[in-house]
């Protein structure tokens, strides 16, 4: 919409009334997107929940510096299996806000942890997926050929692999090696998780690029002279991002269940690193005693990903308003 | 069209091997040998009879070769014997693929059974309470990992109520809780894709066309919009399936079902070559088929598709 | 009395941003047999007119508020659900515009045809299906029997256009909406398409109200045009009166901006600057006033009736003060419109401001 430019003697609001011409300000469409999301309250409360976890990962170990929280591996056995304070049965220990766990450790404090851990599986791997998605997709899909030939058998091979068994295999095959003791597991998971991964990402954006590189004004970059990696940055890629940040905000959920499914499992993290799957594993054990070591994760778990479920499904109708999934 | 499955059916064969070479290799990747008590949390056995142990199962050949000898055998149908119980493998993956078949199918059979009905529904009454309850169901069966709901139910009917067991696979009671937990990945998935498709359908030019014949809107939703609408439904089933046998893993799991699923995390933990051999080409298999599915599926319902030969 | 008889139509759109007033205010008649043209811009309200007429506004956001619609002297409005559905397809039936996404992929052509044979003419199937090879062979499609079976797909734009015709026909309806039947078509098609329609509105007697933005089209199809313009009639003539002798600035300016072969090549077209008023908060006077040159103050104040002028056929109406003999009005009843394009100053002013409004708005917009 057109702003009005006022002449001396005239307001906007004149000048804009004499050409009857509603006077809206100017919006880019990231603008109006962003408008659109904040409009979706179940999307804002996912992203309030996903920036205070955020914000927990990033500060535990500091808070646990200044023992505001118990340290997460202490174990101290006399006090195990303490339930959290609202119970108030004997079992209570008022420096156990949430319980203890069978070896005594604070439920509480490795709940804290585990976001930390979680929100590491959850961004690191998908980065490292978005750039090798993104790039291997724009060049497959804008030069085509025997790039995309090979890439698509690639891909093909890749999806005859359905992702939680592949995953199961990496892990259990992996984690006693070498490469699965860098950083307690942790690098092992997110290789495997990217690995899995990418290539969703790949196809989605060489998709994209095929139908993109048909539109008029590429055709326009081209017949300017633009080279390739101009056309592909500046032209290709803006247009690109809306269904990219839609897969990335549903992939770093996804990727936190692999987690956890890997954990409950016994082959994800390695233990005494405490994640939520691997709480839930621990806390099994023990189900039939007490139920809080396993329900507390797991709520956790559900919270999140709920969490990134809405604010995954609010970009999805601000960046593209006319899909109704 | 035949030509065309025929043809899918044989890449197959290239798709299956490169999955074989590369799981084989990782597999055989793993430190330490599949005897040794280490790896596998067991009684230590004397170096003695690992070695023998290792020589009679011919693991201590190099790799390579052994991926070789491994394929002859395959071709001739012969999956190895497991290294845990010494059975035929075949034999093995035969008792447990009919207890995780019925697992899955019941699940696809409910899936499919309540969340059409209730997509169709809540696309036509758009914003209503139905609407919201089933988007809210979806939203939570997608989100929250199958395991935890697994674990929220076992508490609540198993342990608290004591309405359903929840562990084997004995009788048809048994079935309930694990049939149900996995039903709900693809029911709400499904849900949610239903409604969408019926909204799209929905909104298109030629259902305009249909009212304006003075069709009753009845006639319209059934005749012109659910059959444009099932379309990519249809499609979805076949990837839907890939979803159910990764969940069947966790469920057996979960619920110490005897199925194949069960079998395959045993025979990771396990080290237990063979087995884990033969349950992952034989999932990579269905999964290829599911996949296919789609394209054929396609191209059955949707008469602007012309599968090329 | 007429066929259909439209009276003071109002249809508006409930949004966000608020009501819109798609048609505000339309009267006009239809006789049996007879073609009318609705001529207008984009955004002025002929599809919405049309679309009332069946009753197929989508009802959330739309709403027909106000108005008379006799077809065949019962109220289209007033009846319920069932006998409105009765009409549809049957007495009357409508074209839509662009043929690929009006017919239902998915559904053979016959079966598409035969839908409303069996619904309202109570045909069972084989009857059905004889009298839809008829139609396809009335409408001009080779081969039609051994078509009958195939998809929208596999037609080309021009036939799928003749199945919507003939799918239209099929009921011998007394009036055919065509909503731009001829605008997604290329130019040897739409002559075509025309061409058949002129001659199966004469053979079957079939009213038609012919909706369009191209007065090329109206000319040789039409014995009346309506002119719209912002959701109200501005204009009404005979179509030969309307070419020989408009009445209104907004048909002057839609006559000048055409191509015309007895024109030097090197002369200008002569555009019609700005942009249409939004209509959500109409402007209180004359709707087209800001983009017209011979305005005076009354036409900013008070919004012209439709009325008949001076200097005209008698049944010629135009909503203009200029071209009324009205108290206030009247100035330009004299005008040869052809030669005179007003006051140069207005124009300016005119040509600027809506300059302005484009150059503000902002690059890659």
């Amino acid at each position: 919409m057109a702003t009005i430019t006022t002449t001396p003697g005239r307001t906007g609001a004149e000048r804009a009334s004499e050409l009857n011409v509603l006077v809206r300000k100017q919006r880019s469409l990231w603008q109006d997107a962003w408008w659109r999301l904040r409009r979706n309250r179940a999307a804002l409360v996912g992203m309030g929940i996903v920036i205070l976890f955020m914000v927990v990962a990033a500060t535990v170990p500091l808070m646990t510096q200044w023992g505001w929280f118990k340290d997460p591996l202490k174990q101290d056995t006399p006090n195990s299996l303490m339930e959290p304070i609202w119970t108030q049965s004997k079992y209570t220990l008022s420096t156990y806000p949430l319980g203890s766990d069978q070896l005594g450790r604070d439920i509480l404090s490795r709940l804290l942890w585990s976001t930390q851990i979680s929100m590491l599986v959850g961004f690191v791997p998908i980065s490292i997926v978005f750039v090798i998605g993104v790039s291997i997709g724009l060049v497959s899909g804008f030069y085509g050929g025997w790039i995309d030939q090979i890439l698509m058998r690639i891909t093909d091979v890749v999806y005859a692999f359905p992702d939680l068994l592949f995953l199961f295999i990496i892990m259990a095959t992996l984690r006693n090696t070498a490469l699965g003791d860098v950083q307690g597991g942790l690098v092992l998971i997110f290789g495997a998780i990217a690995f899995v991964n990418w290539v969703g990402l790949a196809r989605l954006v060489r998709g994209q690029v095929l139908s993109l590189r048909e539109r008029e004004f590429v055709e326009a970059a081209r017949a300017i002279g633009a080279p390739p990696k101009r056309i592909m940055s500046r032209h290709l890629f803006p247009n690109l991002l809306a269904p990219v940040i839609v897969y990335v905000a549903f992939a770093i959920p996804s990727s936190m269940l692999a987690e956890a499914t890997l954990s409950f499992f016994g082959i994800g993290i390695k233990p005494p690193t405490p994640s939520w799957g691997v709480m839930i594993n621990e806390g099994f054990v023990v189900f039939s005693t007490t139920a809080w070591p396993v329900l507390l994760p797991a709520l956790c778990i559900s919270i999140v990903m709920l969490a990134f479920t809405f604010l995954g499904d609010g970009l999805r109708d601000a960046l593209d308003p006319r899909m109704k999934i | 069209m035949l030509k065309y499955t025929i043809r899918r059916l044989l890449l197959l064969i290239p798709t299956m091997f490169f999955v074989a070479v590369i799981v084989f290799f990782l597999a055989h990747a793993a430190p330490g040998s599949p005897f040794d008590a280490k790896s596998v949390g067991d009684k230590q056995l004397p170096l003695a009879t690992i070695t023998r142990l290792e020589h009679l199962y011919g693991v201590d050949k190099p790799v390579p070769e052994q991926f070789a000898l491994y394929l002859t055998n395959v071709v001739r149908f012969d999956f190895g014997t497991s290294f845990r119980s010494g059975r035929n493998v075949s034999d093995i993956i035969g008792d447990g693929f009919p207890v995780s078949a019925q697992l899955g199918i019941q699940a696809l059979l409910l899936a499919l059974a309540l969340a059409l009905p209730l997509g169709v529904v809540s696309a036509l009454k758009q914003n209503s309470m139905v609407d919201y309850g089933s988007l809210f169901f979806a939203t939570v069966g997608t989100t929250i990992p199958s395991f935890v709901i697994g674990i929220f139910f076992i508490y609540l009917f198993g342990v608290t109520f004591h309405i359903f067991p929840f562990v084997g696979w004995s009788t048809p009671s048994h079935w309930v809780l694990p049939t149900v937990i996995l039903a709900l990945g693809p029911m709400a998935f499904l849900t949610r894709i239903t409604r969408a498709s019926m909204l799209e359908a929905i909104r298109q030019d030629y259902v305009r066309t249909a009212r304006a014949k003075g069709l009753r809107e009845q006639v319209v939703i059934v005749t012109h919009v659910m059959k444009n609408a099932m379309i990519p439904i249809a499609t979805i089933v076949g990837p839907a399936t890939a979803g159910l046998i990764t969940g069947s893993i966790i469920i057996e799991g979960l619920f110490s079902i005897p199925g194949i699923g069960r079998l395959f995390l045993q025979s990771i933990l396990g080290r237990d070559y063979p087995v884990i051999m033969a349950t992952y080409l034989l999932y990579a298999f269905l999964i290829c088929l599911a996949n296919l599915s789609v394209d054929l599926v396609y191209g059955v319902l949707d008469p602007r598709i012309k599968l090329s030969t | 009395m007429s066929l259909l008889e439209v009276n003071e139509l109002h249809t508006q759109f409930f949004t966000r941003d608020g009501v819109v007033r798609a048609v505000d205010g339309v009267t006009f008649e239809v006789g049996a047999g007879e073609t009318l043209g609705i001529v207008g811009e984009s955004g002025c309200g002929k599809s919405v007119t049309a679309l009332s007429l069946m009753r197929l506004i989508p009802q959330p956001p739309g709403k027909i508020v106000q108005g008379t619609i006799m077809f065949d002297g019962q109220d289209i409005l007033k009846m319920d659900d069932d006998d409105v559905r009765g009409i549809r397809g049957n007495n009357i039936a409508m074209i839509f515009q662009d043929p690929m996404t009006s017919l239902n992929p998915v559904l053979t052509i016959s079966r598409q045809i035969s839908e409303a044979l069996e619904l309202h003419l109570k045909m069972d199937k084989s009857e059905a299906r004889k009298r839809t090879i008829e139609l396809l062979e009335l409408v001009n499609i080779p081969s039609a029997k051994k078509r009958v079976d195939d998809y929208p797909h596999q037609f080309s734009g021009g036939m799928r256009q003749r199945v919507m015709i003939a799918m239209a026909l099929s009921c011998n309806p007394k009036l055919i909406l065509a909503d731009e039947p001829t605008t997604a078509l290329d130019v040897t098609i739409q002559a075509q398409i025309l061409e058949l329609l002129k001659g199966l509105a004469k053979e079957f007697r079939t009213a038609f109200i012919l909706i369009t933005h191209d007065l090329g089209v109206v000319a040789g199809m039409t014995q009346r045009i309506n002119v719209m313009y912002a959701g109200k009639i501005v204009e009404k003539a005979d179509t030969g009166e309307l070419f020989a002798n408009p009445k209104m600035p907004y048909t002057w300016g839609l006559l000048r901006s055409i191509p015309r072969l007895d024109e030097s090549r090197k002369a200008k077209l002569v555009p019609i600057e700005g942009l249409p008023p939004d209509l959500i908060s109409p402007p209180p006077g004359c709707r087209f006033e800001p983009r017209c040159q011979y305005r005076r103050d009354i036409c900013k104040e008070k919004e012209p009736e439709l009325r008949t002028i001076p200097n005209a056929k008698p049944d010629h109406e135009a909503r203009c003060w200029g071209t009324q003999d009205a108290p206030g009005g009247g100035w330009l009843i004299q005008t040869d419109w052809r030669r005179e394009i007003g006051d140069t100053s207005v124009l300016d002013e005119i040509k600027q401001e809506a300059a302005s409004e484009t150059a503000t708005d902002a690059p890659g917009e």
